[in-house]
């Protein structure tokens, strides 16, 4: 057994985002909020967030309505923090300052949502995808044209708190100097399958068959299946 | 296909003297070697060596890089291809001798800097146990990421040619005097790395980085 603890890179950001907060409203420190790390990590924190919500629609989405749910669930995250509030005001406009700064990127992510949207109505994408193994749910996602597939993302439906790299019988080797993500499970017929520090498995599909890929996904999901703890 | 990357790794602490020294640099080229030779002076080196499947580096530079390229390690197997005079073999177009003027065909440059940005990011996470934090559009620098030590700031920068110091050279200064301003108002942030690659061939890379402690 071989157990790596796991967090979602949403959970990362907001926690990296509390610590920042911590030094620099510490009694010690009155100055305003200075912090440029600060300011990288919240407009990808946004970001995150943004890509996240238009990465899910189905549908083209009013911009103006998810910025708005964004900032507020952003400002909820982060003011629900204990002692948090002495500097509400202070966080709520990093979080705008934040937003004003996203406004090229927003444009543009909705932009490219749209086209997705009717890319997948056309059938020349694939929706992001459910799928059940016996042990688990998973999102599946397919990384490129369907005429031209790049690769396979799966990741867990639910958050997994750990994964284990070393579980008995398991059906990939690893290098065992191997310390920090991103690790490689070299399969049985080669194939390497990427396992990232949020628990994403990303496999590439260039070049396979139809029939290739499918096998491909069965055997990602037991590979999942075996692998999350 | 695995790509194997010899490292050289330079600690360099910044102490007082060395920081102005950085930012004097930074300002006036003429101060530029005076810092090279009191940071020579004090950075200690070593060397490591780690192998990544191409996937794995692929996946890399599709999460570090923000040049627009798609198939950038593609791209520059391609370019190793035509300068080991693959391309005058038969089965590839006959474009290559056909060339006009003098001049040369050049190597895809946002290949090769995504390339770079991807072996930063893979080494500031394995050498470093570094999670990307965020990976700033046209700013400076590169990559952010969180780490058990503390905020690491990442700068890449990538050649095809055995240029590597040079390039640390000019880099450094401006790294390091960045660094120590950005420490005086980011106390969270505890190093600065410069990733300096050179792609020698398709599967063998040389990295020299300089870790700046603050």
């Amino acid at each position: 057994m071989r157990r790596m603890p796991l967090e979602s890179d949403d959970r990362f950001r907001l926690r990296l985002i509390n610590e920042l907060l911590d030094v620099e409203s510490s009694p010690g420190n009155p100055r305003p909020l200075t912090s440029q790390v600060l300011e990288f990590a919240m407009d990808e924190y946004l970001r995150g967030k943004l890509d996240e919500r238009f990465n899910d629609a189905e549908d083209d989405l009013i911009v103006a309505d998810v910025v708005r749910q964004v900032v507020a669930t952003a400002r909820d995250e982060v003011l629900s923090h204990r002692s948090r509030q002495s500097i509400a005001a202070s966080v709520s406009g990093a979080i705008e300052e934040a937003r004003i700064r996203l406004e090229n990127n927003t444009t543009k992510i909705a932009d490219l949502a749209s086209l997705r949207v009717a890319s997948m109505r056309a059938g020349r994408l694939r929706r992001r995808a459910r799928s059940a193994s016996k042990a688990n749910e998973y999102t599946v996602e397919w990384v490129g044209l369907e005429g031209a597939l790049d690769g396979v993302l799966i990741r867990p439906a639910r958050q997994v708190e750990a994964l284990d790299l070393a579980p008995d019988g398991a059906p990939w080797s690893l290098d065992p100097d191997a310390s920090w993500f991103p690790f490689e499970l070299l399969l049985d017929d080669a194939r390497v399958v990427v396992v990232e520090e949020d628990g994403t498995l990303f496999v590439s599909v260039r070049g396979l068959s139809r029939r290739e890929r499918d096998s491909v996904e069965s055997q990602l999901l037991e590979v999942a299946d075996a692998l999350y703890v | 296909m695995y790509i194997d990357i010899d490292i050289q790794r330079d600690q360099l602490p910044l102490d007082p003297a060395l920081r102005g020294l950085a930012t004097g640099a930074h300002t006036r080229a003429a101060l530029a070697p005076r810092f090279e030779r009191a940071a020579a002076n004090v950075l200690v080196r070593s060397s490591h060596h780690c192998r990544v499947h191409e996937t794995t580096l692929r996946r890399m530079v599709d999460r570090c890089s923000e040049q627009l390229v798609f198939r950038a390690l593609e791209d520059v197997k391609d370019w190793f291809s035509y300068t080991s005079g693959s391309f005058f073999s038969h089965g590839y177009p006959r474009l290559h001798y056909a060339a006009t003027g003098n001049r040369k065909p050049t190597s895809n440059k946002s290949a090769i800097a995504a390339v770079g940005e991807g072996v930063a990011g893979l080494l500031a996470m394995r050498l470093y146990r570094g999670r990307l934090l965020a990976r700033p559009f046209h700013d400076y620098p590169d990559i952010v990421l969180g780490s058990p030590n503390g905020i690491m700031l990442v700068e890449a920068k990538a050649t095809t040619e055995d240029k590597v110091n040079s390039i640390a050279s000019a880099e450094l200064p401006r790294l390091a005097a960045y660094a120590a301003s950005v420490r005086d108002i980011d106390p969270a942030v505890t190093t600065a790395l410069l990733v300096v690659t050179r792609l020698v061939r398709e599967q063998a890379y040389e990295v020299r980085i300089v870790e700046i402690s603050l």
